[in-house]
């Protein structure tokens, strides 16, 4: 299910183009770790700071510097001061790149892409809001942000996982253990929108300590990694 | 004769913008229109871009994709398509006809490409220092 649904993302027509001096930015390589391609255009001396443009369909959508963009698509831990500028910044991104497929993402920037959908359901904070972490013994460092999000919202939230620990109970959280192959391999996040929200979610599956899979913000394309998500559960 | 000094300085390597050679006809220094030019960040910044570029020039499209760049990278963030819209506006309703006018560039409004002009070397000399006060007020300010 997970699998067919990371097979069905359909891939828009983003073309990324870095414009820069001789030296290669940072952000190309991670490009690259997407498997994405980017055009290379020179940047007069004169000029401004590296940027990249994103265009999509052909049509101009935006510019953006390219330590920023790095910074964006790997950012480093975050920390509660810096939390509303990092979501400001996603938010943007994921305007851009409406269901982005990514490969060899390290955890880290896939935490980063998780806090943003968890940030939107907090924001909104009704719907319901769907977790799997593999194993609920992954689901023990977010123990306390989970308290938070349930505490201060109306949100429903939904943990699955591998039933290998006992996780406190929390009022507005439910738990499903799953004894499911699939489910098991894959980090699956989704946020339903709630009322007046935007649906968001993402599904990755693990290969050798990097992840590959998308993010989404396509309606009709979260409702389906819910549906498979619950049914995994049930 | 002047081509051919020119010949002989380009041969020894030591003419880099005819530094010696005021360019007749052009903006200089004594013109009050050369000022009202430079009154705008955004012109300067056509104006050393453009010269960089060299003599065939670029497309409108590409200028307003450059400033709007450089507006994205001073303030850190997205520059959106509306940014981009508003520049291309300003470029070809203000900009490009006021240094076209004043002779500091070619604008083919028909082609939608801008060539740069050869610069009194004065002018030239105004520019760079333009270029490098901005470049020196900018940097400081971004993170390394």
């Amino acid at each position: 299910m997970f699998d067919s649904l990371l097979a069905g993302v359909r891939r828009r027509d983003h073309a990324f183009t870095v414009y820069r001096g001789d030296e290669p930015t940072d952000v190309e390589s991670l490009f690259a770790a997407h498997g994405v391609e980017v055009d290379v255009r020179s940047l007069p001396p004169d000029g401004p700071d590296p940027f990249v443009l994103i265009e999509t369909d052909g049509e101009f959508v935006g510019v953006i510097g390219a330590a920023e963009l790095d910074g964006l698509l790997e950012p480093p831990i975050v920390r509660p001061g810096e939390r509303d500028e990092v979501s400001a910044g996603y938010r943007a991104v994921f305007e851009l790149f409406d269901d982005t497929l990514f490969s060899s993402m390290r955890r880290g920037a896939l935490l980063a892409v998780s806090h943003e959908i968890e940030d939107r359901a907090y924001r909104v904070g009704t719907g319901a809001l769907h977790a799997s972490f593999q194993r609920f013994s992954a689901f023990r460092p977010q123990v306390d942000a989970y308290r938070h999000l349930a505490a201060d919202t109306d949100l429903d939230v939904h943990v699955y996982g591998d039933d290998d620990w006992d996780p406190p109970a929390i009022p507005g959280v439910g738990y499903h253990a799953v004894d499911d192959d699939e489910l098991r391999r894959h980090w699956v996040l989704a946020f339903d929108g709630g009322d007046g929200g935007q649906p968001c979610g993402l599904v990755a599956v693990e290969e050798s300590d990097e992840y590959t899979g998308f993010w989404t913000d396509d309606d009709a394309l979260v409702e389906d990694i819910i549906a498979a998500v619950t049914a995994a559960a049930a | 004769m002047n081509f051919n000094d020119d010949m002989a300085n380009d041969a020894s390597g030591a003419d880099q913008h005819g530094e010696e050679n005021p360019v007749e006809g052009t903006v200089t220094l004594a013109d009050d229109a050369l000022y009202r030019a430079f009154a705008s960040r955004q012109r300067r910044r056509l104006l050393a871009m453009l010269r960089d570029v060299g003599r065939d020039g670029t497309s409108v499209d590409e200028l307003a994709t450059l400033l709007c760049g450089y507006d994205a990278t001073d303030a850190s963030t997205m520059g959106t398509a509306d940014d981009r819209d508003r520049l291309l506006a300003a470029l070809t309703h203000v900009h490009l006809p006021h240094l076209d006018d004043v002779g500091l560039v070619e604008y083919d409004r028909t082609a939608g490409t801008v060539a740069p002009r050869p610069l009194d070397p004065g002018v030239e000399d105004l520019l760079d220092r333009s270029v490098a006060a901005e470049s020196a007020r900018r940097r400081p300010s971004r993170r390394t």
